[in-house]
């Protein structure tokens, strides 16, 4: 393989990996970057959609199981987060200490239910047929180049899912509502816009998001109990990364990250370029302590 | 002649922690009726405002809008049925367009169930053409005066029957505070909303107020009809 083909390969692997972390944050860009509730839950709402989407494609009529699939981990988990926000989000409201530690309980609860239920060794997946292969370059330049489908429709899922946010966020009324409860939510009230129910459905929606990347994740690693312990983290920083409460910011904070990791990995081991990328997101916050896309914002202030 | 009341407030008690900010105040605002609430600052005059709108919860007493109890119901219920707002510092949503915050209104509407009145918008053009001039700029862009004038009219646009207005002369050059002044009587008269303003400037609230009232610490002191009344009979009252 040449060196270009070595490159090229690198930067495909790092789109990739943003696009994964991409789906992963977004619905976190809802909950933590629009409404400031810190979901420590939020990485169980992958390993939700995931084990939806593994018991579908088993139990499904194999023909439309694929799609089912993935329609069952959005509703599943998005029900799962509307349930999580009337009981529990929603009476915790203005003390974001408490509703770290509330929900990091959910989080570990979730993980041993999961360990009980399905044991503590991962479930595979079965992409469908017509994802199972891979565009492959032959000869040339760029000779030896791989291009798994899997990993083209992660990309483009999680265009697909931003572009729909984006969408929602400018060009609906739920948008405009979610935009003025982020800017005035006293305000808001008192025009008639029943804030509790903008957050309740924002909040789903979040967690109905996450579903879908947990089922898009189980197509190339299998779904384990604590699959979303290894993106939370990730998701975090590229919300943060990507200043609070912007769509833009958190996909060019997603793409930094996985191209980053990507071509740090070139060089040196999987665990010391996660050593390199803490420390270069804490330079940057250092920098930049708004992050990529400045916009004032009261959700980190006030807590 | 006594005219149905818009806003009834009974012995309504706000308490933040132990502290007491209103205590007992009782008053009545009349459909159509212009009332000037006034007192130094720290008075109670924006918390009693909150309270009526529902963003304070009271400690005892009771809130009723054309004579039906809404004292448990949420803000954003209190639109729906008839009151518009106009806070201190105008609550104006920095990074909406002006449309947008004019269209959010729609909003307290919707939750009646019927569609917003498009002659409504027509008559809030008509009475604000600068607002319909910056309706493409951001909120946040916008100068004092309009940023005033828009809070009034998005406040409109949620179809009030009472209208509360925060200090609405407040940081505002002298020329807009008389084109303020104009379109306040107008809309009184023309709509026939009853519109209670809390104010520092006893000439303003003179010159177009029906009735006033005085808080002094959180209670209730005065009251009485500009008409009858000279200003000069609450100054003491108001003075720091």
């Amino acid at each position: 393989m040449s060196e270009y083909a070595l490159l090229l390969g690198q930067l495909f692997n790092g789109i990739s990996v943003a696009s994964i972390l991409l789906l992963a944050a977004l619905g976190l860009a809802l909950s933590f970057g629009l409404m400031g509730v810190i979901n420590m839950s939020h990485g169980e709402m992958l390993m939700l959609g995931g084990y939806l989407s593994f018991l579908t494609l088993r139990f499904a009529p194999a023909r439309a199981a694929f799609a089912l699939a993935f329609v069952a981990a959005f509703f599943g988990a998005g029900v799962f987060g509307a349930l999580l926000e009337v009981t529990l989000i929603r009476r915790l409201y203005g003390r974001p200490l408490d509703t770290l530690l509330a929900t990091w309980g959910v989080s570990l609860a979730l993980q041993q239910a999961a360990r009980s239920i399905f044991g503590p060794i991962g479930v595979e997946v079965t992409a469908p047929k017509w994802l199972a292969g891979s565009i492959t370059v032959k000869g040339g330049a760029l000779g030896g180049l791989n291009f798994p489908f899997v990993r083209l429709f992660i990309i483009g899922l999680a265009v697909a899912v931003l572009v729909v946010m984006w969408a929602i966020i400018t060009r609906t009324r739920l948008g405009l509502c979610v935009r003025a409860v982020h800017q005035d939510r006293d305000m808001a009230e008192a025009l008639g816009v029943r804030t509790r129910l903008v957050d309740l459905v924002m909040f789903s929606l979040g967690t109905a998001i996450a579903g879908l990347a947990g089922a898009a994740l189980a197509l190339i690693a299998p779904v384990t109990p604590t699959v979303g312990q290894s993106y939370i983290v990730y998701a975090f920083m590229v919300v943060i990364l990507g200043g609070l409460g912007r769509l833009l910011g958190t996909l060019l904070a997603a793409v930094l990250v996985g191209l980053f990791s990507a071509s740090v990995q070139i060089f040196t081991s999987v665990s010391f370029a996660d050593v390199l990328l803490l420390t270069f997101v804490i330079a940057f916050i250092q920098l930049r302590p708004r992050g990529i896309m400045v916009v004032r914002t009261r959700a980190l202030e006030e807590a | 002649m006594t005219k149905r009341a818009a806003l009834e407030l009974e012995t309504l008690t706000v308490a933040y922690g132990s502290a007491c900010v209103l205590s007992d105040v009782s008053l009545r605002v009349a459909e159509g009726e212009l009332v000037a609430l006034l007192g130094r600052n720290g008075a109670g005059k924006t918390t009693l405002l909150r309270t009526v709108m529902g963003l304070h919860k009271p400690v005892a007493g009771r809130v009723l809008l054309g004579g039906e109890d809404v004292t448990s119901l949420p803000a954003s219920s209190r639109a729906s049925l008839g009151i518009g707002y106009v806070p201190q510092g105008r609550g104006i949503f920095p990074h909406l367009t002006v449309w947008e915050n004019l269209t959010i209104a729609y909003a307290a509407v919707r939750g009646r169930g019927r569609n917003p009145d498009p002659r409504m918008i027509q008559f809030v053009f008509e009475l604000f053409p600068a607002i319909y001039q910056l309706r493409h700029r951001k909120g946040g862009f916008l100068s004092g005066g309009e940023q005033q004038q828009l809070a009034i009219a998005r406040a409109l646009l949620t179809e009030p029957k009472l209208l509360l207005l925060d200090e609405p002369t407040e940081g505002i050059q002298p020329s807009v505070v008389q084109d303020i002044a104009q379109a306040l009587c107008h809309i009184g008269r023309t709509l026939n909303i009853a519109i209670m303003l809390v104010e520092q400037f006893l000439d303003f609230a003179w010159s177009i107020a029906d009735r006033f009232y005085v808080l002094q610490r959180g209670r209730l002191v005065a009251e009485g009809e500009t008409e009858k009344d000279a200003p000069q009979s609450v100054a003491h009252l108001l003075s720091v």
